[in-house]
């Protein structure tokens, strides 16, 4: 898919780790799994403003565009 | 999110299904020992207690009775008739292929209470559209017509085969064939819903990875 999620990247970045990602936004592990292997198909708006929210970040520093 | 309960009516539907495919199991055992004993050890009085029954078509050339209701005269035309066989009359032949056809409508089912149980036990656990209750739907659609079919078939044979035994009387009697037609509606509307339930396991699927 041309539209990846690079919440890894982030989060090194922000030394957070999934887990406390998890407990703040709210989310699973389950779920926020899904989102950073890029499994996911779609992302709630209000998901992507809870990430920008905890890693205090713009919605574009977690999603990138790579053509195929 | 609460955690997802299944209402009564599917509880009890669940319920009443799994007791069904227990009685089931149950005759299949009276099916697989008792039938054969009798066969084997019962003499000919005894067996003479049994029958097959078979269904015929009498034939009656247009009857006519007068009823209270008026002078125009009632129709009575074909009648159906069963007709018992006892079991130690018929030809060994004829018994085997008619405990062979009861087996087979047995096995058809069985696996036809088989997994409308394990549908029911899915939608009961809260999981109705898995890709495996779609290729249940299909198979019970498909088990149904093959027992509708199966039964017919059968019973034809069955019936043409002890007609043709009878002799010749004044009034003349003949096999039906028929299909169960609300089992084979029953069994497409079965087939139709599988393609359903297997677009609404690709949505879940779809929806589960939804964040």
């Amino acid at each position: 898919m041309p539209i990846y999620v690079t919440l890894d990247r982030v989060l090194e970045q922000r030394d957070v780790t999934l887990t406390e990602l998890s407990e703040r936004v709210g989310m699973t592990l389950a779920n926020l799994s899904i989102l950073k292997t890029n499994k996911a198909r779609a992302i709630r708006f209000s998901t992507l403003e809870a990430l920008c929210r905890e890693l205090d970040c713009e919605p574009g520093d977690l999603l990138a565009y790579e053509d195929d | 999110m609460t955690a997802y309960r299944a209402n009564r009516v599917v509880r009890l539907l669940t319920a009443a299904v799994s007791f069904g495919y227990f009685v089931i199991c149950g005759c299949g055992v009276l099916l697989l020992i008792v039938v054969p004993a009798v066969e084997w050890f019962a003499d000919d009085e005894a067996l003479a207690k049994f029958t097959l029954a078979t269904t015929a078509i009498v034939q009656l050339d247009d009857a006519r009775l007068v009823s209270s209701w008026g002078p125009d005269p009632l129709t009575l035309s074909d009648t159906k008739t069963t007709v018992r066989v006892p079991i130690s009359v018929a030809p060994g032949w004829f018994r085997s292929i008619a405990y062979a056809g009861l087996l087979a409508s047995y096995v058809l089912l069985l696996l036809f209470v088989y997994h409308l149980r394990r549908l029911f036990q899915r939608v009961r656990d809260g999981a109705p559209f898995d890709a495996r209750n779609a290729v249940r739907l299909r198979w019970l659609g498909l088990l149904l017509l093959a027992l509708a079919f199966a039964d017919g078939l059968f019973a034809f044979w069955q019936s043409a085969v002890v007609v043709r035994t009878l002799p010749v009387t004044p009034v003349a009697v003949r096999a039906p064939f028929s299909v169960d037609g609300w089992a084979v509606f029953v069994a497409l509307v079965l087939i139709a819903l599988a393609e359903i339930f297997r677009r609404g396991t690709e949505l879940e699927e779809e929806q589960s990875l939804v964040v």
